[in-house]
């Protein structure tokens, strides 16, 4: 059976990340008259980088363990990596270098238990290791192409390992063709574990119930089908991992989310992020 | 007076160094308690929090309710802090350690039913338990009681935990277990972490001559017996820690 190998320092995993950086993305937030899509796709990729981080911290004196390679890449006016700071230009980064390297550290408050009981508002540090970005047209295809070139000889080299997920957020329609072919290209790249699993979530500025882990495409945006159709259908881990966290899951279900709020959008991503042994 | 033997064996988990290994076990012959406990994976310096729980636990055990528990935790929080140095902390470290450290606890006391009995051969045994830590009560060969698991399908990635953090302990502890027994001449009593616990349950249908075969255990036969069970698939991979109570009295 697939996707059963135990993330480890040995065989690590990898998360590849495509960010829709086009200029639509400044536009708001379905419902919302306040922050742009943009910002809170970069706030939740932000703070899904910064919870790997933790989780991946395990004491004092070894600091963060390499269970995982990650990567950004930012499609709009280019396609390429989208850290920020000493990680500019990178593609595949172990976690570790993740951890030391943030653009900067916010402070932020928030409120947290109190050591004798209830809460207490506390500064909390808060790493950022890429900003909001739009610009231009919405390069899917290529940047799935870019996807492919990088993940190609990655599992070559961890053929043991559990397949990379790739996570596409997007908002619209691909300006540079149909996508569902490079994405079908993309999958197909695998591991002796399985094959490359990519997630697609949908952000749009149209109003729409969110849909998390469908299993069948009967909706109404054109393009939501085609993002669904280009989505891997969930292995039985990450099933089980979604049902624990009250998701509606069937076999097919597939990794495609739209509209799906922040919080949502985190979930989403978490539930594919723990190695198999942690407890 | 002292009712135990205590024998330990420990496998750390195939691919980590020894040093990684978060299992932690401690006993006192002499006041006759025996502590042992499974630092959680996903936990900042769990290997310190399990040391320092087992080692406060035999050195002054609690009472068996929730609030009691929740005072006595005070010490090996401390306990815990201590052997951090704070100040030095990267700012990933520094999030994790607020959000605290976790791990199972089983706690297991004998005493002497009639303190002033000379043959002294009438003991008891009572157990708490937060979590997936497991005893199993031997007579003849035949198992009396496992606690707090009964079925390998207990076994599950989100146990009950005791946390440096209070609040979360105040909430966990809803799940806490205690059981009692008698501690006879010839009783054997095993005591173990997760992984080798849920592999006994699942095997205790094999009859007498499977647990004979524990009793007269040698370092080197459980490190094959672990490496074996992991290379057939039937164990977890996962740190490993048994300890081998003998019933030890003027006749025992």
């Amino acid at each position: 059976m697939p996707y059963i190998v135990e993330i480890s320092r040995q065989n690590p995993s990898c998360f590849l990340f495509l960010i829709d950086q086009s200029g639509s993305m400044a536009d708001p937030f379905s419902g919302e008259s306040g922050r742009s899509k943009a910002q809170r796709l970069a706030d939740a990729v932000n703070r899904l980088l910064y919870e790997l981080t933790i989780r991946c911290t395990k004491n004092e004196s070894e600091g963060v363990r390499n269970y995982y390679e990650v990567g950004v890449i930012g499609y709009g006016g280019g396609v390429g990596p989208a850290w920020v700071g000493a990680l500019a230009g990178k593609t595949l980064i172990p976690i570790r270098e993740v951890a030391d390297n943030p653009g900067r550290l916010e402070e932020r408050r928030c409120n947290v238990e109190a050591r004798t009981g209830g809460t207490v508002e506390e500064k909390v540090k808060f790493a950022v290791w890429f900003d909001p970005v739009t610009n231009n047209g919405t390069p899917m295809c290529r940047a799935l192409e870019v996807a492919h070139s990088i993940l190609g000889p990655w599992v070559k080299a961890h053929a043991l390992s559990f397949p990379p997920i790739v996570i596409n957020i997007t908002d619209g329609e691909a300006t540079d063709g149909d996508f569902r072919q490079p994405a079908e290209h993309l999958k197909q790249l695998r591991t002796d574990d399985g094959e490359i699993l990519l997630f697609n979530i949908h952000l749009s500025s149209k109003p729409g119930n969110p849909i998390v882990y469908c299993e069948n495409e009967n909706m109404e945006d054109e393009f939501s089908k085609m993002l669904f159709q280009a989505s891997s259908i969930l292995p039985p881990h990450i099933q089980e991992a979604a049902k624990i966290e009250g998701y509606r899951i069937g076999p097919m279900s597939r990794g495609f989310a739209f509209n799906v709020d922040i919080v949502e959008v985190i979930k989403f991503l978490d539930i594919g992020t723990r190695p198999k042994a942690l407890r | 007076m002292t009712a135990i033997r205590v024998q330990v064996f420990s496998v750390p988990k195939a691919g980590n160094q020894p040093e990684e290994y978060e299992d932690a076990i401690a006993f006192d012959e002499g006041s006759s308690r025996v502590a042992i406990t499974d630092g959680a994976s996903d936990a900042f310096e769990a290997g310190k929090w399990a040391r320092a729980l087992v080692e406060c636990y035999v050195k002054r055990p609690p009472t068996f309710d929730a609030e009691s528990i929740l005072s006595w935790l005070v010490a090996p929080i401390q306990m815990w802090r201590a052997g951090i140095q704070w100040e030095r902390l990267a700012w990933y470290a520094e999030e994790k350690a607020r959000r605290g450290s976790f791990a199972t606890l089983l706690g297991i006391n004998f005493e002497s039913i009639h303190p002033h009995d000379l043959l002294q051969n009438n003991w008891s045994w009572s157990a708490v338990a937060l979590g997936d830590s497991c005893l199993f009560h031997l007579r003849a060969n035949v198992l009396l009681t496992s606690f707090p698991c009964v079925r390998h399908e207990e076994f599950d990635t989100t146990p009950w935990l005791v946390s440096t953090n209070l609040e979360y302990s105040r909430q966990s502890l809803k799940g806490l277990r205690t059981a009692t027994g008698e501690w006879r001449s010839g009783d054997l009593m095993l005591v173990s972490t997760d992984a080798l616990a849920a592999w006994l349950l699942n095997r205790n249908g094999r009859g007498v001559d499977f647990w004979r075969r524990l009793e007269s255990l040698a370092d080197g036969d459980f490190l094959l017996l672990v490496e074996q069970a992991r290379d057939r698939g039937e164990m977890r991979n996962d740190d490993v820690t048994l300890a081998v109570i003998r019933f030890c009295g003027p006749k025992g």
